[in-house]
């Protein structure tokens, strides 16, 4: 008896028994589906985040306001907090240290609804120096970006994101207020990541920052983003950044970290998701591998007097074996790929009408399968090897 | 460790060996074996028996007397308790589950009572079977140096067809076996039993399930078989059938009772 063989006689058994196999396969299918379905989509924030990062250039470094823990993730309560950086801290940063360049960018988050005519839109309305756009992955699409002018003369200009524009249905060269405050509009920009910091819709507004401390009526700043002169000095400008700021707050109130330690971070997070995601979708595949090892008992059960049959005519407690495992494997296994083709379909959908981008990786299909074929035989052997032990004699007389 | 290089060396000997010529071919003695339904039986108390090649043995008795416990063992289907049984000399009781496995392949066809067909399979299928498993055997005795990775190749294909033919039921080779009658099941069994040429058939109750008129023309099969030096081994409670046999065993509670030749007419 080869596989071929075997994989035949197997094939026809399940196909004989149609509803039966196609009830059995559901609880893999579901467990599988998933597993597949939700890696999916931690795979897809994970490589959105990752794209969100890579628009950094390998210098950038960004100091936020809040101490980090030990591990050096940045403490996100904090963000609500008010901020402890100010804008003297860019002035200190430029005369004590050596490693930065001296373009020195940084962001003022401010409140307030944003109006046109009638039109009202809560967004993010944000204080940037012309550098700091890096943090929101904006390109400009019409009209221009702010220029160095701009701020030093605290012009009141806003450029926004397309999709607050058209809500507001304001053009470029047009008036529109952010709470008391009126502003010029300058320009429009396309996000080009759906997961930047702005708000899910991408209504953003950005404003110059020395305009925005002029309305919080603070000297407080949310982000400062500064560049290493050289890649290779990214670390020893962290630490320098660090020790200065130190130094200027008497406390280490803030959190010093390149884009890629925002990256670390979230894929610590997402990687215990994954397990998290793992454990939890075990369960359901442990329930259907216990649906496959009662049916195979009832199979093998059924199929006694055809054991004791190829038995009698030269099959070995092997060959028996074989059979009955090839079986229930390909009873898993297929269960596996209809989970696959599920997930696969509902991730398209997903893609397609949401903002998520699932992405459904060859190890994530490696995995599924290699669940199936590992369930198939843990819960096939049993019945398998009650199938290969059966007494030939008593299984020929079995009714 | 020796032992079992010999065991092994003996092994493949025995099942690649030509017909047997000797005298007595398979070998039983004192063998004894017991069950325990209810209260303990002896299937078989202390039989001693030899069967020489080309013969034509019925085995005779009233139900419960043995009498298909000594086809099996003689089969390889079952073991004994106690007692020693050799084929061609060699002592088979102590050959593993495979070496038997790979034995009854060889050397061994059964006919059944209830035909014992694997149903929702063809005839073909059915009567390929063994052979199926015989490619496995072969593969482990060295006999093939090439893997054979489709029953078609070596021509199983024909093997099942002439089988099939020989016992008059190649048109039915597409059928299920309950689309057939039980005289065409019969036949595409004992096709089945054929189709590894096979030294001896052993059959238990043969016709026992079908009318008399078929029952006498799988008899003319089996005397057509036996005609061609195939040993056959034929349990019946059917004393009609018994003038096939050129040796009738009579048993009771497990043990003969008269052993004799008789003249085929």
């Amino acid at each position: 008896m080869n596989f071929f063989e075997n994989f035949k006689t197997a094939l026809k058994s399940l196909w004989n028994n149609r509803l039966r196999s196609f009830l059995t396969l559901l609880g893999i299918v579901i467990g599988v589906y998933a597993v597949v379905t939700l890696l999916a989509a931690a795979q897809g924030v994970q490589n959105q985040i990752g794209g969100f990062v890579e628009d950094f250039g390998p210098r950038t470094i960004i100091v936020m306001p809040g101490e980090s823990d030990s591990s050096g993730t940045p403490n996100f309560a904090a963000q609500a907090a008010p901020s402890t950086l100010l804008v003297d801290d860019i002035d200190y940063l430029k005369t004590h240290t050596k490693l930065i360049d001296s373009t020195i960018d940084y962001a003022v988050f401010i409140g307030g609804l944003a109006t046109h005519n009638d039109k009202k839109l809560t967004g993010m309305p944000v204080g940037i120096t012309p550098g700091a756009e890096e943090l929101f992955s904006i390109k400009i699409v019409t009209g221009r970006n702010f220029e160095q002018t701009d701020l030093d003369n605290k012009n009141r200009f806003i450029v926004l994101s397309e999709a607050a524009a058209d809500k507001l249905a304001v053009k470029v060269g047009e008036t529109m207020n952010i709470g008391v405050d009126k502003f010029e509009v300058i320009g429009l920009f396309k996000i080009d990541q759906s997961l930047s910091i702005s708000s899910a819709q991408g209504e953003m507004f950005l404003i110059p920052a020395p305009v925005a401390n002029e309305i919080n009526k603070s000297p407080q700043v949310n982000r400062i983003v500064v560049h290493s002169k050289t890649v290779e000095d990214v670390d020893r400008a962290i630490t320098e950044v660090r020790e200065a700021l130190t130094i200027k707050h008497g406390t280490m109130d803030f959190t010093v970290m390149k884009p890629s330690d925002i990256l670390k971070t979230v894929d610590k997070i997402i990687n215990v998701l994954k397990y998290m995601v793992i454990g939890i979708t075990s369960i359901s595949l442990l329930v259907g591998g216990i649906g496959i090892m009662n049916i195979m008992l009832v199979t093998v059960a059924e199929r006694t007097r055809e054991i004791g049959i190829r038995k009698a005519v030269g099959a070995t407690e092997g060959a028996i074996l074989t059979q009955f495992l090839i079986e229930s494997v390909l009873l898993t296994v297929i269960g596996a790929l209809i989970g696959i083709g599920l997930a696969t379909f509902t991730s398209y959908l997903a893609a397609k009408f949401s903002p998520l981008e699932p992405a459904i990786t060859g190890t994530t299909i490696m995995m599924a399968v290699g669940m199936g074929v590992v369930a198939g035989v843990i819960f096939g052997l049993l019945p398998a090897i009650r199938a290969a032990r059966q007494n030939p004699v008593t299984a020929l007389k079995y009714e | 460790m020796v032992e079992i290089v010999l065991r092994l060396v003996n092994h493949s000997l025995l099942i690649n060996s030509p017909k047997a010529t000797m005298d007595s071919m398979l070998h039983l003695k004192n063998a004894r074996k017991r069950f325990t339904a209810g209260e303990v039986v002896n299937a078989l108390d202390g039989v001693t028996l030899n069967i020489a090649a080309g013969e034509f043995v019925g085995i005779i008795g009233p139900s419960g007397c043995g009498k298909s416990t000594l086809l099996y063992t003689l089969g390889l289907l079952d073991s004994v308790d106690e007692g020693e049984y050799s084929i061609d000399g060699m002592r088979v009781d102590e050959f593993s589950s495979r070496q038997r496995a790979s034995l009854r392949n060889k050397r061994f066809g059964f006919v059944f009572q209830s035909f014992n067909l694997i149903s929702r399979t063809t005839s073909f299928d059915n009567v390929l079977l063994p052979l199926l498993y015989s490619q496995r055997h072969n593969r482990a005795t060295s006999q093939t140096e090439y893997p054979v990775w489709h029953s078609q190749t070596r021509g199983a294909s024909t093997k099942v067809q002439k089988a099939l033919e020989q016992v008059g039921v190649w048109n039915k080779r597409r059928n299920w076996p309950n689309q057939m009658s039980g005289g065409q099941q019969q036949r595409v069994a004992i096709a089945r039993a054929l189709v590894t040429e096979p030294e001896i058939i052993l059959a238990d109750e043969p016709t026992g399930n079908l009318d008399s008129k078929t029952g006498s023309e799988i008899m003319d099969l089996f005397k057509r078989i036996h005609a061609k030096g195939t040993t056959v081994v034929m349990v019946t409670h059917n004393p009609d059938l018994l003038k096939y046999a050129t040796r009738i065993i009579e048993m009771r509670d497990g043990k003969i009772v008269s052993d004799k030749a008789v003249k085929q007419k």
